[in-house]
């Protein structure tokens, strides 16, 4: 059972949406991302370790200040979920305002790519290197 | 196929599927040519309450959505921390149902 165009853009809408308020309430009320306390992750709140994306809002944040070496060395994932930040409302606009759904298909095609072991398995090692390096961080 | 052969299937595999999809299943079933039945019997499912474990565990991971097939959404829960964990809570209350709509796909893909 492959997603539908509209369920798809519907669950990326409030992503962002949540997305942008969560790094905005961010900026407000703790800029320079020194707050090191667990916040909304589950499994941070839960093992007191952190998880392989936390530390991505500080990452974005060191982004903002443009202390991009600062933000690969928090969390490199940050730089990935703020490029998905920028680029997917661009894309989701431009399909919807023109009734396309090149996202559609480009969300499938990325999932066929990462599904092959070939691509997979040096993914989840990157993932999880990164978790380790995240735990020795005490991030 | 067979009425005997139909029940002893869905008995043994009803819980993979939705309840209120069985009757249908056992329709279509027994409307099928017998040549489906080594393909049916060899199909391989989703436990829901495996789902609902790794769900509970490593939702936040998006472990769960990676096994059914859902990638993406994967993805997408990796790099959100379960979508700030509150994606990862709902996500306890829908895994079963959409692993077993998943195994419903996958057995009208063969019928």
């Amino acid at each position: 059972m492959e997603i539908s165009r509209g369920k798809l853009y519907a669950l990326l809408s409030v992503a962002l949406l949540a997305g942008y308020i969560w790094l905005f309430y961010e900026l407000a009320t703790n800029p320079l991302g020194d707050d090191h306390s667990p916040g909304v992750c589950l499994f941070k709140s839960v093992t007191n370790l952190p998880c392989p994306s936390c530390g991505s809002t500080r990452a974005i944040l060191a982004l903002f200040r443009g202390d991009f070496i600062g933000s690969v060395s928090i969390n490199p994932l940050g730089t990935i979920v703020a490029l998905i930040m920028v680029i997917t409302p661009l894309w989701l606009i431009y399909d919807i305002t023109t009734r396309r759904k090149t996202l559609l298909e480009g969300y499938r095609r990325m999932e066929n790519i990462i599904r092959r072991p070939y691509v997979a398995i040096p993914l989840i090692v990157l993932v999880l290197i990164n978790w380790i390096w995240n735990i020795s961080k005490g991030l | 196929m067979d009425a005997q052969k139909v029940d002893m299937w869905v008995m043994s595999n009803g819980k993979f599927f939705e309840s209120h999809q069985v009757l249908q299943i056992k329709e279509k079933l027994l409307a099928a040519d017998e040549s489906k039945w080594t393909m049916v019997q060899t199909l391989q499912f989703k436990d829901p309450t495996l789902l609902l474990i790794l769900s509970i565990f490593f939702g936040s991971l998006g472990v769960d959505r990676f096994i059914i097939g859902d990638t993406g959404l994967g993805v997408g829960k990796l790099l959100t921390c379960g979508g700030l964990g509150i994606w990862a809570i709902i996500d306890w209350f829908l895994i079963m149902g959409v692993t077993r709509q998943k195994n419903f796909v996958k057995l009208l893909q063969v019928l």
